[in-house]
């Protein structure tokens, strides 16, 4: 059995982890600063409730241990003893000792290390060095002045004596502050402030002058007149760090002719445990009120006795925060995400009831009860993951340590910068980042950071920094590390890529630099001629990529020779949501999240080569190994002989395969579920997901499936691989479509190259499933192109659909890449359309080309072609069309989207409701009146916005805010420059023209106020069409309009040919313009909507 | 999957139960423990109630690929993914079709919940534990470590499962071979 602490152990580990946190972040501080008082203070609170829950769960070592450093620190604190190098290194020890002992007791062993010996070398620091300076604690908080009498004026009295006459009690309250604790004076005001809500004060001593003074001697005297109960009176003054409450009554006697004030006996209502009331004796001398002679009578007030005797320590009765351990959030957040499937049900079950057509009333309420409870689910998931958010300076501030000591064995002198600590990232992204972080910093102190002298010769600051810094941007958190160092050298690392056989010199030569960087982080790669202590050997970098690729994060570097190195780590903002691509094999569907894909092509089999079984394809002279899923997960495949098969590009690390899949079926995003939970690991899977109908899905593990690629690739020999590469280059299909038109009409008329395949013979199979969730019009779009091949447009539906995911970025930050507009799917018009813009279309000229190629026989590809070349004709003649129409509503935008005036009328009239309610919103955040134009409600095709928005060569200031949820677009407020910055000083009570440039403050003022107005229009949207609209976080973007809303569209819906634009100005009361709110959302959302409000 | 379906799906649940407390056997004085008993090829197999946690219809399934055969799949129970064995298999008999009693038991044990494909859900048996035999080497396909005992009662046998070694050690076997 493992040793435990009992019951208490976890909090004792948690607690002592924090107070050793706590303890070298101070002696650090007290290294760099010399003997600040607070500094010192707080090093002797750690060390003090160190000992006291060592003591308490029965680590007598080290609580003995940390009552030596109590001592030594005290020495300090009296200014017996000078901070010395000596004093904080024995320090530094003992709290590696410390933690030491913590580890073990965490890994579930006794403590075995002996602490006498540190015991008794701190003993003699703090005797040897200064005799005596083991003072008894009594003596040491004898600087608390005894409590005497509190001088009272005959006016004091007087009102003293009404006050009671009027059936007040009155008491004098003394309260001693903790000697220790910081800004005695602001506790003795928090009291104060506490104290006058119980009741009136009379008198106060010290008076609040002095109180606020820095020598104030940590006790408050008060005569209080209040109708509360003494306790109601303790409570008040029972703030934090209050060592000791004493209260004794005052009341009026009437002795002979005279009305007296009696002072009753002093009671202790609240003490510390150390603190024992040894001046209890000095008490009894009564107090007089000067006017009338004195009662000399002592006796204690019985009723009001107050036994209340609790020890500082346990003094919590109101909890701000609650711990809950992390287990419960991930069953919660389970169940949650359980509840938001479940509740998609519901919408099935109301089609349903739709479609027999039930009593109207019930399936309305029906409806709106569903909707209702769907926000609450949705609500509920992210308050729950929010929870699970923890700021990321806890892990930032351990490195303060690790810097100190590797830059004295280094002897480089180097500081530590940290910035946006209070960042927040999943907990469990917290708890494996710091290992990562480590090996960052190793580095950049062993590697990267010159030495003094060099340094000093490149007249570069001799004081390098190390900066931490965390940001989020979009649904990413970016951690980063970065040095200022001499940076990446890209030949060392192409030599030793070479040397360990990762590339060929040929390879290197036409390789990027990012590529090449990226070769450090493979296992065994170091540069380094010298293996050091800390690095040099090569793990490390693997480490950091392994540890960020499980949290389905990545790592970027930056570096510039001579300037330095940053390495960014980006994580998804939850990590238990994850997006993925859905593919098919058969009827069977898998996941795979959408961080290990880098693109998706097509190729036909001709491309294949197959060396030892082992199938290999040359994508862009690279040999890009082969999997078929439906073997990994032993099955069939639909596919059939000769046809054309979608192929998912996935990576992990610089490796990477092509996975040969039946369909692709889009993006998704999935709630993961481990297989261990009830089963255990299976080879291949990371885990399962549930579907919206209920189904599962099995999401796959790349990275065991890359593995068990590669190392087949490796075992081919260099005469095998330089001959895949001899080939003719793969004639893939990028889907990603960067083609010009020209290639469009040569490779349409190429004729088939695999014609022994009859595909009359081929049994077309079943379109899949209605529960695949392709709607009806899928089918219906692709049945007048051609009657025949059915199943490869509806694969090239999907297809498209992946477009935006699968451009060539998606290899530095998939996350980051745009959902895809859905709009495609249920647009079935889209081919036979003519495109109105060729530059905003490219994409989907390209998309008609693909589906030109998979045609199979030489007429229908004819007859493909001159349709595209119709459509390309129809498009330049549109093209001019609209430019004569100039920026009129176009009667053609509005057929496509199928809007009316009544339509554009009713969101009108709803953007108004919203807008008002944003301008309210916006006049009381800056205080002044606001107001604001009619909205104006418009279609526009988006190469228009900007010009219709604004003034197409002023700068901008453009905060966006996407909107997700049943609606997708984007809400846009944007400022002029010269007005962003003097909403800025209005906020920050600046004079105006102070601002002169966005700082980050300013940005985040100006990300608020988009937030607040931009809330208020959604929320009036989703309220009145009963769809839930959630606005996500802001991003600010400085530029030129066309960039911002260029930023817009590429971040957003690049599909979006046409936008609605809801623009509306805000006023300031002199009727000069604030900003312009801008609404568009994404064409299916409009499309919602619009049918939302005909409902 | 429509309303009516629904519906009667929810009948189904109702007449299972039934059919359970129907043929519930008279209760026998002393330390009793309950089984609920299914058959596979004419045999009479018991897993205690205890660890029962519902009797379901067979629904969806899942394929998991690279498990062993007698894993079917993972269903979804309410959220949760839950593997489900193929008791047949499991226990060397030729596979079968599903029927309309075929049935998944779902139990707990070892904390993790799993599925357990059987022919047919029996009955619900009590049986006095003195009625409990230790394990015989008679039975046929099944181990020794997969079985609690035989229980007796008066006109047949109930072979008792112990659960705990039925998905795992099962499976740490077949890996050392």
């Amino acid at each position: 059995m493992a040793f435990s602490l009992g019951e208490y152990q976890d909090i004792f580990l948690e607690e002592a982890d924090e107070q050793l946190q706590e303890l070298n972040q101070n002696l650090l501080a007290l290294e760099k600063g010399g003997a600040d008082q607070e500094i010192i203070n707080n090093i002797f609170r750690a060390a003090h409730s160190l000992k006291s829950s060592a003591a308490f769960v029965g680590l007598s070592d080290l609580s003995d241990l940390a009552h030596k450093m109590e001592n030594l620190l005290q020495g300090i604190r009296d200014k017996t003893m000078n901070v010395t190098p000596e004093i904080v290194d024995l320090l530094f020890q003992c709290f590696d000792v410390i933690s030491e002992v913590i580890g073990e007791v965490a890994s579930g062993n006794p403590p075995s290390g002996d602490l006498t010996d540190i015991i008794d070398k701190i003993a003699a620091m703090s005797n040897g060095e200064v005799p005596g300076t083991v003072v008894p604690p009594s003596v040491d908080r004898g600087g608390q002045a005894e409590p005497g009498k509190i001088p009272l004026s005959p006016a004091d009295g007087k009102q003293i004596k009404e006050g009671l006459q009027r059936g007040l009690s009155c008491s004098e309250v003394t309260v001693f502050i903790d000697p220790d604790a910081p800004m005695k004076s602001l506790k003795a005001q928090l009291i104060l402030t506490n104290l006058e809500r119980v009741g009136s004060i009379v008198k106060m001593y010290p008076d609040i002058d002095t109180v606020t003074e820095p020598g104030f001697n940590n006790m408050l005297q008060l005569v209080l007149l209040t109708k509360e109960s003494a306790d109601e009176v303790r409570k008040a003054c029972d703030i934090d760090q209050i060592s000791r409450i004493d209260m004794r009554r005052i009341e009026l006697v009437q002795k002979e002719n005279k009305v007296a004030l009696k002072f009753s006996q002093n009671e202790t209502i609240l003490d510390d445990e150390e603190y024992m009331p040894a001046a209890e004796e000095s008490l009894q001398s009564p107090a007089t009120a000067d006017l009338e002679p004195a009662d000399e009578e002592i006796h204690p007030d019985d009723d009001e006795k107050d036994e209340v005797e609790h020890r500082a320590d346990r003094r919590a009765p109101v909890l701000k925060t609650v711990k809950v351990s992390v287990d419960k959030l991930d069953q919660l957040l389970n169940n949650v995400g359980e509840l938001v499937i479940a509740n998609s049900g519901f919408y099935k079950l109301f089609e349903e009831m739709r479609r027999i057509e039930l009593d109207k009333s019930i399936t309305s309420e029906f409806k709106s009860r569903m909707e209702q409870m769907s926000r609450i689910a949705k609500d509920l998931q992210s308050g729950i993951m929010k929870t699970r958010m923890v700021p990321i300076g806890q892990v930032f501030t351990r490195f303060n340590r690790l810097v100190r000591d590797l830059a004295k064995e280094f002897d480089k002198k180097v500081i530590l910068e940290i910035k946006g600590e209070e960042t927040e990232l999943d907990k469990k992204v917290i708890d494996v980042i710091g290992e990562p972080m480590m090996h960052l910093i190793r580095n950049a102190i062993d590697h990267g950071i010159e030495t003094e002298e060099e340094r000093r010769q490149l007249k570069k600051k001799e004081l390098a920094v190390i900066t931490l810094n965390a940001y989020q941007g979009g649904n990413q958190i970016f951690v980063e590390v970065s040095d200022d160092g001499r940076g990446l050298d890209v030949n060392q690392i192409k030599k030793k890529a070479i040397e360990m056989g990762l590339a060929t010199p040929d390879m290197v030569a036409n390789m990027d630099r990012d590529d090449v960087y990226n070769f450090i982080f493979n296992p065994g790669f170091s540069t380094s001629a010298v293996v050091t202590d800390i690095s040099g050997r090569g793990v490390g970098m693997n480490v950091v990529r392994e540890t960020v690729n499980e949290l389905n994060g990545n790592v970027s570097i930056e570096t510039e020779p001579g300037m330095g190195t940053r390495f960014i780590m980006s994580f998804p903002l939850t990590l238990a949501i994850i997006p993925a691509i859905m593919v098919r094999v058969q009827k069977e569907m898998y996941a795979i999240p959408l961080s290990d894909v880098i693109e998706t092509i097509k190729i036909v089999p001709e491309e294949i080569t197959t060396i030892e079984g082992h199938e290999v394809i040359n994508l862009r002279s690279e040999i890009l190994s082969l999997l078929r899923l439906n073997r990994f997960v032993n099955s069939k495949t639909s596919i059939k002989k000769g046809e054309k098969t979608p192929v998912v590009v996935v990576g992990y690390g610089n490796r990477k395969i092509g996975l040969i899949v039946d369909y692709l079926e889009g993006k998704q995003e999935i709630v993961i579920k481990s297989l261990e939970q009830n089963y255990k690991t299976v080879p291949g899977l990371a885990g399962a997901s549930i579907l919206g109908d209920g189904s599962i899905c099995l999401i796959l593990d790349i990275s065991s499936m890359i593995n068990k690629v590669i190392s087949q690739q490796e075992s081919l020999s260099w005469e095998e691989k330089q001959k895949i590469l001899e080939n003719q280059e793969s004639e893939y299909e990028e889907l990603v479509p960067e083609v010009d038109t020209v290639k469009l009409t040569t490779e349409g008329s190429v004729p088939p190259k695999y014609e022994e395949t009859d595909p009359e013979k081929d049994v077309i199979p079943p379109p899949p499933d209605d529960d695949r969730k392709i709607s009806p019009s899928d089918i219906k779009a692709s049945a007048p192109v051609t009657p025949e091949p059915i199943r490869e447009d509806i694969v090239f539906k999907k297809e498209e659909k992946q477009e935006p995911e699968v451009r060539p970025e998606m290899e530095e930050e998939p996350q980051s890449v745009p959902e895809p507009g859905e709009s495609r799917i249920t647009e079935p018009d889209e081919y036979e359309k003519p495109v109105k813009s060729e530059d905003v279309h490219e994409e989907e000229d390209a998309a008609g080309k693909t589906e030109e190629e998979t045609d199979e026989e030489d007429s229908e590809i004819e007859q493909r072609v001159k349709d595209a070349l119709t459509n390309f004709r129809q498009e330049l003649q549109d093209n001019v069309k609209s430019t004569l129409e100039g920026s009129e509503d176009k009667d053609y935008i509005r057929q496509k989207l199928d809007i009316d005036d009544s339509d554009l009328s009713r969101i009108q009239i709803l953007a108004n409701v919203g807008i008002t309610d944003a301008a309210d919103s916006l006049s009381r955040i800056i205080n002044k009146r606001v107001d604001l134009s009619i909205p104006d409600v418009s279609l526009l095709p988006v190469e228009e916005i900007p010009e219709e928005v604004g003034d197409i060569d002023s700068v901008y200031i453009g905060v966006y805010m996407p909107l997700v949820g049943d609606i997708k677009g984007t809400i846009l407020f944007s400022f002029k420059e010269d007005t962003g910055f003097e909403l800025v000083d209005l906020l920050f009570g600046l004079s105006q023209g102070e601002t002169h440039e966005l700082t980050e403050d300013g940005e985040s003022a100006l990300m608020e106020i988009t937030n607040i107005v931009g809330s208020a229009v959604v929320n009036a949207f989703s309220e009145k069409i009963e769809i839930a609209i959630k606005p996500t976080v802001p991003t600010i973007v400085h530029d030129y309009m066309q960039s911002i809303l260029d930023s817009i569209l590429a971040f957003h819906n690049v599909d979006n040919e046409y936008a609605l634009v809801m623009d509306t100005e805000f006023f300031h009361q002199d009727d000069k313009v604030i900003g312009k709110l801008l609404v568009l959302p994404q064409t299916e959302s409009l499309k919602k909507i619009v049918q939302q409000l005909r409902d | 999957m429509n309303l009516n379906e629904l519906i009667r799906n929810q009948e189904g649940v109702q007449d299972n139960a039934e059919i359970l407390e129907d043929k519930e056997e008279s209760v026998i004085e002393g330390n009793v423990i309950q089984l609920v008993s299914f058959l596979l090829e004419e045999l009479e197999y018991g897993v205690d109630i205890l660890s029962v946690h519902e009797i379901l219809r067979i629904p969806d399934i899942t394929r998991l690929p690279n498990t062993p055969d007698y894993i079917i799949g993972v269903i979804n129970l309410r959220g949760n993914v839950i593997p489900v064995i193929n008791m047949r298999i499991r226990f060397g008999f030729e596979n079968a079709d599903y029927t309309e009693l075929s049935r998944i038991i779902v139990i707990e044990t070892a904390g993790k919940q799993v599925g357990l494909l059987v022919d047919n859900v029996y009955q619900v048996v009590r049986i006095p534990e003195t009625n409990i035999d230790p394990p015989s080497e008679l039975i046929e396909g099944v181990s020794e470590d997969y079985l609690l005992g035989i229980g007796r009662l008066t006109n047949r046998l109930i072979i008792i499962l112990n659960l705990e070694n039925i998905l795992f050690s099962f499976e740490e076997e077949n890996e050392v071979i």
